[in-house]
């Protein structure tokens, strides 16, 4: 609660969501460095879906694990509603999750013994959100979604899009600032896919959500408001295909 | 050569995992081992101990037609049996009972034992043992009883003469000794050795013996000799070996011992077996992608078998090594700890480890096979991968929970058919001694106990997650289903943890109600504080002499007479008692028809040949209060007189004798019945009891008022005896209480073993669920939430075990307490249901605790998961 409380009050742009200044991250195989990541400064504003692309072995993932505060960078800083997350403590990274980041993966990964319902509101419940909020706010959500009719399925028993709408319904449960989506398309075909991704980007862009989705597919990208690219561990670029 | 390669590579590279497989199997077969190691070891030395009564003699060889009639020998005879393989001496031997008057007077009957010296010299020793090598003519050496017997000293010369066997012979006492070995016949026979010649001189029998005996280099060589002889010489000896014979009666009790411990072997053994399965499938599991490499590379089924199969027995392989040698330091501590747990019962001996190669090669043996058994599910599994499944991972497919499995009906089924069994069959066992039925019954009720909690685990793990919901808070949800839809791992982790359980519950009960019963009994039955036994007997009176000890409140005296009634199968105890005193140390005595106990007493008192009669004794007769009964009352010089006595009231307790509380068949029918002692002299012919009983005023130390009547007593008889009921209480305590010893031995063992397996499983539950935890670390979980989730997991089912436990011992042993006393409806005395409380409590708490500690590491482990290492996809 503190935390939140500090983020609130530390959050100095209010459109800008993320903010990375010169963030670097640098591997040693044997005497070799490589840098997986080399001073990528980028910011990221609310309800402006952006894309992240690049060939593999561009440091795409790695600047989502950073970002997501997954890994830590070598060097540089990340700044999330304008506070300093780089070096925060586990406990703050831990409510930073909580309340400020929703992850949403290639393979969907629910937890496979829940239901869609159940699998919505675990975060909420790992959150220590009260009951009657918690059914609320599920429903309305897997409402949001599209799978009313399918809240008591398990993930085994949903075709891949149906999952993945799951999943998004899950990264939006606790009404987060920033959405990180890992190839969210990736195990989908191209239909289904492009309606996956039109949920996505319409429930960020309602919501005033920053939202960075990760993806080859560039059909995908382009129905995000701003491109970004990178090779070899450099931003290298940024385009807005809608304008 | 090229799979051993690929498998030793794999080992290699895959460290900790190849830890964990060899971990598991060294500690199955190490309980395996030890247990085994340790039977052999209890075995050896309860046979040690049981051979050590008997001398060194192995085999007598005597003549079959009548071993009464001597053996004719000669030494082409002894020279044959000695070549036979095996035998280690042979030497003829003259044993005899004969009837002497020492030095011309005495009726004296003494065993007359004639050795071939130098033979016999084998046969052990005799301190000092050069007196054997002067046995020659007629001296003779005799031992400390016939010496105290017949008052003989060493130097004394005695005459042995029978006018009827024409003996006439003066022979020299050498020595008086104490015999070891080959003259332990009899203990407390008088016996006297001469020199076999002697003997035969004596009796004009020259190459004549009663027997052959043999010493045979080990007792299991007894059998292969007896029938080497019976090939030889056929029926024309007799082959007797006391030693054989003791072993053949006690081959039930070396079978309990060894059963008790081979369970808890075949326990370890299963527990191992499912482990290898659960810890080899996680392996192949992570392997997926190197299988599907293989597979792609043109690997057949058959080389994908080969290669889990050969990695599974290397691991076979080390940890059956190391477990077997592990099972021998094993054993050490468990045989220390066998000791000292019934050390107050029984003694073993000194519990040695004996390194029986044949046991030490099974044990190796039994690991390899339960290794290459279980290794075949984890390489059939491993051929079943797909190519498409390795390289595009997909969900494990989780299906619906069924909320209750069909299994139910089964599960309820064995409950049932379990408790029949001890209904119908175990209502003997009591006094047959035949404990099949309830070992059935247990089987059956534990396993119906076990199928049914596996069918309806989805509400059992709800139900105990509920219990726990404030404490498990948003894991609850996620700990419920991973319980309820793991069935199988669930199930054999509650059912390590159960087994034991049940046992305990089972026995602790038995220990507490019999404690409680005994005490009662003591009380009621002796009723009296004290039992003085005097030698030689006093005139009862002497209970007014005993009243002035300080510390005594009453005193009552009790003669005992067994009476016959003509044409009846059952005898009744005249209890010749004081009706003055009876009451203030027995009050709580009532009649079961007839005036009340006090008046009953008071005519009694004042009328002759009067007696208040057992209701069971009445009822067999169809007799009732008022009625005569005619006793055949034995009087002290042996004759036997039938008396009248009218039954002035029945009673169904006999008081101050507890070989009555039953007049079931075990005890031999015998009913009870109290006559006035003024009696006494009349009917028995004597006014002298042994027997008086004593109560202690209330608030004096029972046993310090024993002690102070001894001290005082001791000088007035030759031989007294006192026992206080708190003793025998205390007696019975510590037999219950080494009983209870023994069987948290093993509930250790179990517990030891399951805390194991909770571990291992848990460990792998960690492991494959990798990804969930990942994911839920994503999602915001802390350290505290991962480890709640992981430990909460363990709690619930070590907790559902502890339910299977406590809930099937005491179902159980409901069932049994109904029993014994439906079937022995004579019983005086109630048994009471009790629970044992404390146990149960120690139990819970041991069993949350290796929960706790079981799953710690697991826990660690999933806390320490990096939520990029845990969602990556190989």
């Amino acid at each position: 609660m503190s935390s939140e409380k500090d983020l609130s009050q530390l959050s100095l742009d209010k459109k800008v969501v993320l903010e990375t200044v010169n963030l670097s991250r640098y591997y040693k195989r044997g005497e070799q460095i490589i840098k997986a990541l080399d001073n990528v400064s980028v910011k990221i504003y609310r309800g402006e879906p952006t894309a992240v692309m690049g060939p593999s072995g561009s440091g795409k993932t790695t600047f989502l694990n950073l970002i997501g505060l997954l890994d830590k960078p070598t060097s540089g800083s990340i700044l999330i509603n304008g506070q300093d997350v780089t070096f925060m403590s586990s406990k703050q990274i831990v409510d930073l999750r909580r309340h400020t980041i929703g992850f949403i993966f290639q393979f969907y990964n629910l937890i496979d013994v829940l239901t869609a319902r159940e699998n919505v509101e675990l975060p909420l419940l790992i959150a220590g959100v009260k009951k009657k909020e918690r059914v609320q706010r599920t429903a309305a959500l897997l409402s949001l979604v599209g799978l009313s009719d399918r809240v008591n399925h398990l993930p085994d028993e949903l075709s891949g899009g149906e999952q993945q709408r799951v999943a998004i319904a899950r990264a939006l449960a606790n009404n987060p600032s920033l959405i990180l989506a890992d190839e969210p398309t990736g195990d989908l075909d191209s239909k289904t896919g492009r309606a996956v991704m039109k949920i996505l980007l319409d429930s960020c862009k309602e919501r005033d959500i920053g939202l960075i989705v990760v993806t080859h597919d560039k059909d995908i990208a382009n129905l995000t408001d701003r491109i970004l690219y990178l090779r070899d561990g450099r931003l290298i670029g940024e385009t807005r295909p809608k304008s | 050569m090229g799979l051993l390669k690929t498998s030793l590579r794999t080992i290699g590279k895959r460290r900790s995992r190849a830890a964990l497989t060899i971990i598991c199997i060294t500690i199955g077969v190490a309980v395996f081992a030890g247990a085994n190691v340790g039977a052999d070891g209890v075995e050896n030395s309860y046979i040690t101990q049981l051979l050590s009564t008997f001398g060194d003699v192995d085999l007598t060889i005597s003549n079959s037609s009548n071993p009464l009639y001597s053996i004719q020998y000669n030494q082409s005879l002894l020279n044959q049996l000695l070549n036979i393989p095996h035998v280690e001496a042979a030497a003829p031997r003259i044993t005899m009972f004969q009837t002497f008057w020492f030095n011309g007077t005495g009726n004296n009957t003494l065993l007359l034992v004639g050795i071939d010296k130098i033979s016999d010299n084998f046969f052990g020793t005799v301190t000092p043992v050069e007196l054997i090598e002067q046995l020659q003519g007629n001296n003779c050496i005799i031992n400390q009883v016939a010496a105290d017997m017949f008052n003989l000293t060493h130097g004394e010369n005695i005459g042995l003469y029978n006018p009827v066997l024409g003996v006439n012979e003066s022979v020299h006492i050498l020595g008086i000794v104490v015999f070891q070995g080959k003259f332990s016949i009899e203990k407390s026979t008088p016996l006297i050795v001469l020199n076999i010649e002697f003997i035969q001189g004596l009796f004009h029998s020259e190459n004549q013996a009663t027997e052959i005996v043999l010493k045979i280099d080990s007792y299991r060589n007894i059998e292969t000799v007896i029938n080497r002889l019976r090939n030889i010489y056929g029926d024309k000896f007799n082959y007797y070996s006391q030693k054989l014979e003791a072993l053949d009666k006690s081959e039930s009790n070396i079978l309990v011992l060894r059963g008790a411990l081979n369970i808890f072997s075949i326990l370890a053994l299963i527990v191992t077996f499912v482990l290898i399965i659960v810890v080899m499938l996680m392996n192949i599991s992570e392997r997926k992608r190197d299988l599907g490499i293989m597979r792609s590379i043109g690997a057949s089924n058959r080389q994908i078998f080969s290669y889990v199969i050969v990695e599974t027995l290397l691991y076979g392989l080390i940890g059956s090594s190391i477990g077997t040698f592990a099972g021998i330091l094993l054993s050490t501590y468990m045989l220390d700890f066998l000791g000292a747990a019934i050390s107050t019962v029984t003694t073993l001996g000194e519990l040695s480890i004996i390194l029986n190669p044949l046991t030490l090669i099974t044990c190796f043996s039994t690991g390899m096979f339960i290794v290459l058994l279980a290794g075949n599910i984890p390489s059939i599994a491993a051929t079943r991968i797909t190519i498409l499944e390795t390289f595009r991972p997909r969900m494990k497919g989780v299906t619906r929970i069924n909320l209750v499995k069909k299994t139910f009906i089964l599960g309820i089924l064995l409950l049932i058919s379990g408790s029949l069994i001890l209904y119908l069959l175990g209502g003997g066992m009591m006094l047959t001694g035949n404990f099949t039925p309830i070992l059935l019954s247990t089987t059956l009720i534990t396993a119906g106990l076990i199928v049914f909690f596996n069918s309806s685990l989805y509400y059992v793990s709800k139900g105990f997650s509920t219990v726990f919901k404030p404490l498990l808070k948003e894991s609850k949800a996620i700990i419920e289903r991973y319980i309820a839809r793991n069935r199988t791992r669930t199930t054999f982790t509650f059912t390590m943890v159960a087994i034991g359980i049940v046992f305990v519950i089972f026995f602790s009960s038995l220990a507490a109600t019999f404690t409680a019963t005994f005490s009662t009994m003591i009380r009621v039955f002796t009723g009296s504080d004290i039992k003085i036994h005097v030698n030689p007997s006093i005139n009862y009176n002497f209970s007014s002499e005993l009243l002035t000890i300080p510390g005594v409140q009453a005193v009552t005296p009790s003669y005992e007479s067994l009476c016959t009634i003509t044409g009846e199968d059952f005898k009744i105890a005249l209890i010749f008692i004081d009706p003055e005193s009876f009451l203030d140390v027995y009050p709580r005595i009532i009649t079961a028809s007839g005036p009340v106990i006090e008046e009953a007493f008071n005519i009694l008192k004042s009328n002759n040949k009067t007696i208040i009669l057992a209701k069971k004794a009445a009822d067999l007769l169809n007799l009732t209060v008022g009625d005569n009964i005619t006793l055949n009352v034995k009087n002290i010089n042996g004759s036997i007189m039938p008396i009248d006595f009218n039954i002035i009231a029945l009673v169904e307790q006999f008081y101050g004798y507890p070989q009555y509380m039953f007049n079931i068949q075990a005890f031999g029918d015998i009913y009870g019945a109290y006559i006035s002692i003024s009696q006494l002299q009349e009917l028995a012919g004597t006014s002298n009891v042994e027997v008086f009983f004593i109560k202690v005023q209330p608030s004096l130390d029972q046993i310090q008022v024993k002690n102070d009547l001894e001290h005082i007593l001791t000088p007035r008889f030759e031989s007294l005896t006192l026992i206080s009921a708190k003793e025998w209480e205390n007696q019975i305590s510590s037999i219950v209480e080494s009983f209870s010893n023994v069987v948290y031995f093993f509930v250790g063992f179990s517990f030891i073993v399951a805390a194991i397996g909770i571990g291992i499983i848990m460990i792998v539950a960690v492991s494959e669920r990798k990804r969930e935890i990942g994911i839920l670390k994503a999602m915001g979980m802390n350290r505290t939430q991962v480890l709640k989730l992981v430990i909460g997991e363990a709690v619930i089912i070590t907790l559902i075990g502890l339910t299977v436990g406590i809930g099937g011992g005491l179902y159980i042993w409901f069932l049994f307490l109904n029993r014994i006393a439906s079937t022995s409806s004579n019983l005086f005395f109630e048994l009471p249901f009790i629970i044992p409380v404390d146990i149960i409590v120690y139990m819970s708490v041991a069993g949350i605790i290796i929960a706790l500690v079981a799953s710690a590491y697991p826990a660690y482990r999933a806390t320490k998961l990096e939520i990029v290492d845990a969602l990556r996809r190989d």
